[in-house]
């Protein structure tokens, strides 16, 4: 038998209001069935003790129908929000209800579940508030159950039940793991017009960083005399290069077609996931960190997605956004990708995470005509500054 | 105490009454349950303080359950053997062996208790003990075996709402909702056994009317000592006498037959009835405590070879002294036909001294003599038989008529099986004997222990050995029978052990006591007394006045040849009633009677007594209003008789009418003082709208809202006061929706004048 949602005809800011329905539990088809057996042989024998033992059976039986859940006309119930500003995959975050009895007797015996706990209470009048948490396991719209009510107090014979109103889905980001965030910018390739590798230069134009050893072809007057001479060699000052923390990302989502085996398509489907994942920290982290420019290139079956914006701690949501809901395909398309991406493409590195081994870096490389990193989900980022979150080390595991 | 602890409890003592109503259920079967189901409560205490702390493995469990079947087997399969003689039961074998299930279920749930369980299991036990009770239903009578089923009910409606609560929290053991402490909830309370009073009194009542409301295939109810549900009343009329059952011997007021005494002119007599004895069957034969009569086939075999005549003249005529008895008997409530004491017999066989008036009846009379008796010569058809007799006072009271002894079959009535009441009779009788209370040459010889009574001595030796067991104060009169050897004969065990039962006992006890001296006697079935009805020669006998009593062959006046039947009373005055009076008495006696006439005995018949009485004051009632204004409708009487008739209905239609006014006004009084909070709410919103453009967006609370409120006052710079108030408006209104907690309309005002000093503050200042 179904159970019966809450009805609306509550203002949406209110609380619904549960209208429950009868539910015949196993022990009391059970106990109706002995009822009956007791009956036909008491009134067939002439057993009237029997007669009497099935009778007693029947109205317990109807007196827990009539009891259980009797007063959940007042009951109402809601999900309060207070879910936190983000929620990643494989992190925990709270749930709260509030369940108000707004009768002036206590309901016995009631059990208040919601995703997968629950609580048995007696509900006195007035509005009682539990809380629970959830940890949704992978990234996407999450949908909680409602929260679900029932009694079969006092006998458990019979059970009411009754539904609330179904809770909003909740849009989990990918799960983010470790990264150093100085050192990839070490590993990260030249953007176009850039010397080389370096992201930091030796120019005064922007903020001092740090001191290093002179290098061929550094400018004398960045020569930091003073450390020079108390350390017996050259020093040169370091200045940050705003411009060099600009990130092309292209993310290649790819998982396994037909014809592999479970094993492999489960493991493709752990790189790809492995892949956003990667793709989700970097943007996080780019984000936080801030004053840079970053593009996002996802490739799909159904044609790419480039997400531009300035990297900024409030536009982090934009990326995950889009990496949450990002599907895995077996038919990445590169050419609409390269075509879109071209037109925008900033003097900036270009990083292809990906989740095959032997990716799409070197044609991305020739046809952008820019060195390409590459980054596959399953071994990380060069120079050990990333490490995937714990999630996936357990199903590795 | 937590709803565990409080189930684990109250399932122990369920479960420790359930094996208690068996006990005394199959104690009719098994008088040693009574000893068997000591150590099972103590095994079920020991079960209880073991709970939880050690169990026995599984393995263990399965070898001793194993065990316990196999010995279980060996000892069902013995017992069965004898337990038909035992209990002279006639019934097929599945049906035999119920009453063995009893120690079975015992021993299971035993092995089921020390097994490790989780709650879940419980519901095994349960049914094991469920089970237990539906058993003892089956092979119940007596009344302490309805009030340990009270008791159960009781405490087996307690312990399934401590179940229920035990899962629920067993169910949130695993995963829990967290409840916030200033929340009004609590975890669930264990029940109360006063409340699970209450719920097993509104059951049974409940189910008790639904059991007496509800038609009955017929008037056959069960007995447990046949295991059938072929109707046998001990305190009625059956076409045999079992002495090997014990318990209660239940009683029942209801008419057994109707007769109606006249004269030779067709007056009535109203000096008979009261002490009159009303004869049903001769019993003869006796074999391991039952009694039978001689056989049917018997007499179709004389009817067959002409020594019954097939069409019977009319009735004797015995002269003056003769009068007429006229019987209405129903032979499903008494199964034969009984006659007035002394039975005339008919010298002629052509002019029988009874005859059926309406009835059907086999090929030839209704009756025939036999044996110096009238006895019943065809198969009845159930149903209603109307007959009469005709008879004559005896000369002396308990005489038979005079007959010649040639024509008695006296081997029958000497047939005595039991050796061990012989040397109980030959041992009294010598102790008589030296007592002085034999009369002179009463024993004809004595020879190797053995007593022999002579001829003529006979009515006198029976006399002085009923006197002996009615008077002698070594015996009582009960109807609660028990045995204690089982394995003698049920007489003889009454007569060496027991010394206590009813008048079968008795009757059979004198009867064998006399044969064993070599007196011929018999015991007979029937009733004695009667009581008036409102119409003068007609009496009315019940089914509690049934008796037995003996005959003792009694030569006439020393003459060998001629002789006739001559009545014994060997039972004892009923003395267990000498307190009466008092009020446990009488609530014992009405608690017994209530017991047996409105649950096991309770039939088609007796449910059209109790409504038809209910029924028949209401039908006269209303039948006398109509009748009054057919007459004369303007006659006030008629009026007020019909004015009582709607004043019931009137008063329940004004009470259903006033409570849903009230209930109506307090809604709509409720409606108007939570009117004010709402528009106090409602301007709050105009306000914040006018001023910040803010308004409570789908899904978002009240209080929500009033938090995001008290953003947009604080950075507009009010005071701390004004910043709360949003908070302090959806409190209120909060207040009002879900605790129905009504603000006094001061608090509403106050609540208003605030916001109205709010939208004053947000107000813009005007230009200069």
């Amino acid at each position: 038998m179904s159970t019966a949602s809450a009805t609306s005809d509550a203002r949406p800011d209110q609380p619904a209001r549960l209208t429950g329905r009868d539910h015949f539990t196993r022990p009391g088809r059970y106990w109706l069935l002995a009822a009956a057996v007791l009956w036909l042989a008491g009134v067939s024998k002439g057993m009237n003790v029997i007669t009497l033992m099935s009778y007693l059976m029947l109205v317990v039986w109807g007196l827990n129908l009539c009891v259980a859940g009797r007063r959940f006309g007042n009951l109402y119930v809601r999900t309060l929000r207070t879910l936190p500003a983000a929620v990643f995959a494989g992190e925990s975050f709270p749930i709260e209800i509030e369940v108000a009895n707004r009768g002036n007797r206590t309901i016995e015996g009631v059990q208040i579940e919601l995703n997968g706990a629950s609580c048995f209470v007696d509900l006195q009048p007035g509005n009682a508030t539990f809380q629970a948490s959830a940890t949704p396991k992978e990234r996407g719209w999450y949908y909680l159950d409602p929260v679900q009510v029932r009694s079969g107090f006092p006998f458990g014979l019979v059970e009411r039940r009754a539904r609330g109103a179904d809770i909003d889905g909740i849009l989990v980001f990918p799960a983010l793991g470790e990264l150093d965030y100085e050192r990839l910018l070490h590993a990260l390739p030249p953007s176009a017009g850039q010397e080389g590798l370096r992201p930091r230069r030796v120019s005064g134009r922007d903020d001092f960083h740090g001191l290093r050893d002179y290098r061929p072809g550094d400018s004398l007057r960045s020569v930091h005399w003073r450390s020079s001479a108390r350390r017996g060699n050259l020093l040169v000052k370091e200045f940050d290069d705003r411009s060099a923390r600009d990130l092309v990302l292209v993310l290649d989502p790819f998982v396994p077609g037909s014809g592999k085996t479970a094993g492999e398509l489960a493991r493709g489907e752990l790189d790809c996931e492995q892949a956003v994942s990667l793709a989700a920290t970097l943007c996080y982290h780019w984000c936080q960190h801030g004053g840079s420019r970053l593009v996002l290139a996802i490739g799909g079956a159904g044609g790419p997605l480039i997400v531009a914006a300035e990297a900024e701690p409030g536009q982090a949501t934009l990326f995950l956004e889009a990496l949450a809901l990002a599907p895995g395909s077996d038919q990445v398309d590169i050419d609409p990708l390269i075509e879109q991406l071209a037109d925008q493409l900033p003097r900036a590195p270009v990083l292809l995470v990906s989740s095959r081994p032997q990716g799409l870096a070197e044609e991305l490389s020739r046809r952008l005509g820019r060195e390409v990193l590459h980054c596959h989900a399953g071994d990380g980022l060069a120079a050990d500054c990333y490490r995937p979150p714990h999630l996936f080390e357990e199903d590795r595991a | 105490m937590t709803a565990e602890m409080s189930f684990r409890r109250s399932s122990y003592l369920t479960l420790a009454i359930a094996s208690s109503a068996l006990a005394q259920a199959e104690s009719i079967f098994f008088p040693e349950m009574a000893l068997f189901v000591v150590p099972v409560l103590m095994a079920l205490a020991l079960a209880y303080v073991f709970d939880g702390r050690w169990a026995m493995s599984n393995l263990w469990a399965n070898l001793i359950g194993l065990g316990i079947s196999i010995g279980f087997g060996v000892w069902i399969a013995h017992q069965l053997v004898h337990f038909q003689a035992r209990h002279g039961i006639v019934a097929p074998w599945w049906v035999m062996i119920m009453p063995f299930f009893g120690p079975v279920l015992m021993v299971l749930m035993l092995v089921k208790l020390f097994q490790p369980k989780k709650l879940q299991d419980y519901w095994m036990l349960h049914f094991i003990g469920l089970m237990q009770v539906i058993l003892g239903c089956v092979l119940a009578s007596e009344l302490y075996f309805g009030l340990l089923v009270l008791a159960y009910l009781v405490s087996g409606l307690w312990t399934l709402v401590l179940f229920y609560q035990a899962r629920g929290v067993d169910q949130q053991a695993t995963t829990m909702l967290v409840l916030r402490r200033d929340s009004p909830a609590r975890p669930a309370r264990p029940v109360r056994v006063l409340r699970s009073l209450g719920w097993a009194a509104c059951a049974g009542m409940l189910a008790f009317l639904l059991f007496l409301v509800t038609p009955h295939l017929g008037d056959d109810s069960w007995d447990p000592f046949t295991l059938s549900n072929h109707r046998f009343l001990i305190t009625g009329i059956g076409s045999g006498m079992d002495l090997n059952r014990v318990g209660s011997v239940r009683t029942s007021d209801r008419p057994a037959f109707v007769v109606s005494m006249r004269d030779t002119l067709g007056r009535p007599r109203v000096d008979l009835g009261l002490e009159e004895y009303w004869r049903a069957s001769i019993m003869s034969t006796y074999d391991r405590g039952r009694w039978f009569s001689r056989t049917q086939t018997q007499l179709a075999h004389e009817l067959q070879w002409g020594k019954i005549p097939l069409r019977p003249g009319p009735l004797a005529d015995l002269g003056s002294a003769q009068y007429f008895a006229t019987f209405t008997v129903d032979t499903q409530k008494v199964g034969v036909l009984p006659l007035a004491d002394p039975v005339a017999l008919p010298e002629d066989p052509y002019r029988p001294t009874a005859e059926v008036l309406t009835g059907v009846t086999g090929p030839g009379p209704l009756f025939r003599p036999l044996d110096g008796t009238l006895v019943q010569s065809a198969f009845l058809v159930p149903g209603e038989y109307v007959y009469r007799q005709v008879t004559v006072p005896a000369p002396v009271p308990g005489y038979g008529p005079n007959m010649e002894r040639a024509t008695l079959p006296l081997e029958t009535y000497l047939q005595q099986p039991v050796r061990g009441i012989e040397t109980f009779t030959f041992d009294l009788v010598r102790q008589l004997r030296d007592a002085g209370k034999l009369p002179e040459g009463a024993i004809a010889f004595e020879r190797d222990g053995a007593v022999m009574i002579a001829p003529e001595h006979g009515l006198a030796v029976g006399r002085i050995l009923a006197d002996h067991l009615a008077r002698s104060g070594q015996y009582s009169y009960t109807l609660n029978l028990r045995r204690q050897d089982v394995f003698l004969d049920p007489t003889e065990d009454f007569l060496c052990n027991v010394k206590a039962g009813h008048c079968g006992r008795y009757a059979s006890a004198l009867t064998l006591m006399l044969r064993s001296l070599g007196v011929p006697a018999r015991v007979v079935i029937g009733y004695h007394g009667g009581e008036p009805t409102d119409e003068p020669g007609v009496f009315v006998i019940k089914q509690n006045q049934a008796h037995s009593w003996v005959e003792v062959l009694a030569l006439e006046h020393g003459d060998a040849v001629r002789c006739r039947w001559v009545r014994l009373e060997p039972t004892p005055a009923d003395d267990g009633n000498r307190n009466s009076n008092s009020l446990w008495a009488t609530i014992r006696k009405w608690s017994v009677e209530s017991w047996y006439n409105y649950l096991l005995d309770y039939d088609t018949s007796r449910r059209n007594e109790l409504f038809g009485d209910l029924a028949t004051p209401m039908q006269e009632s209303w039948q006398h209003v109509q009748d009054s204004l057919a007459e004369d409708p303007t006659n006030p009487a008629g009026w007020l008789e019909l004015s009582r008739w709607l004043a019931l209905p009137a008063l329940l239609l004004l009470g259903w009418f006033l409570w849903r006014r009230r209930r109506g006004t307090a809604k709509k009084s409720r409606r108007a003082l939570s009117r004010p909070v709402l528009a106090c709410y409602h301007r709050l919103l105009r306000v914040l709208g006018q001023r910040f453009g803010i308004a409570p967006q789908r899904g978002q609370t009240p209080l929500e809202f009033a938090a995001a409120a008290r953003t947009h006052l604080l950075e507009a710079g009010l005071p701390g006061a004004l910043v709360e108030l949003p908070e302090q408006v959806v409190g209120l209104l909060y207040r009002v929706q879900y605790d129905r907690e009504l603000p006094g309309a001061d608090e509403c005002a106050a609540m208003d004048q605030r916001v109205a000093e709010l939208e004053a503050a947000l107000q813009p200042e005007p230009s200069i």
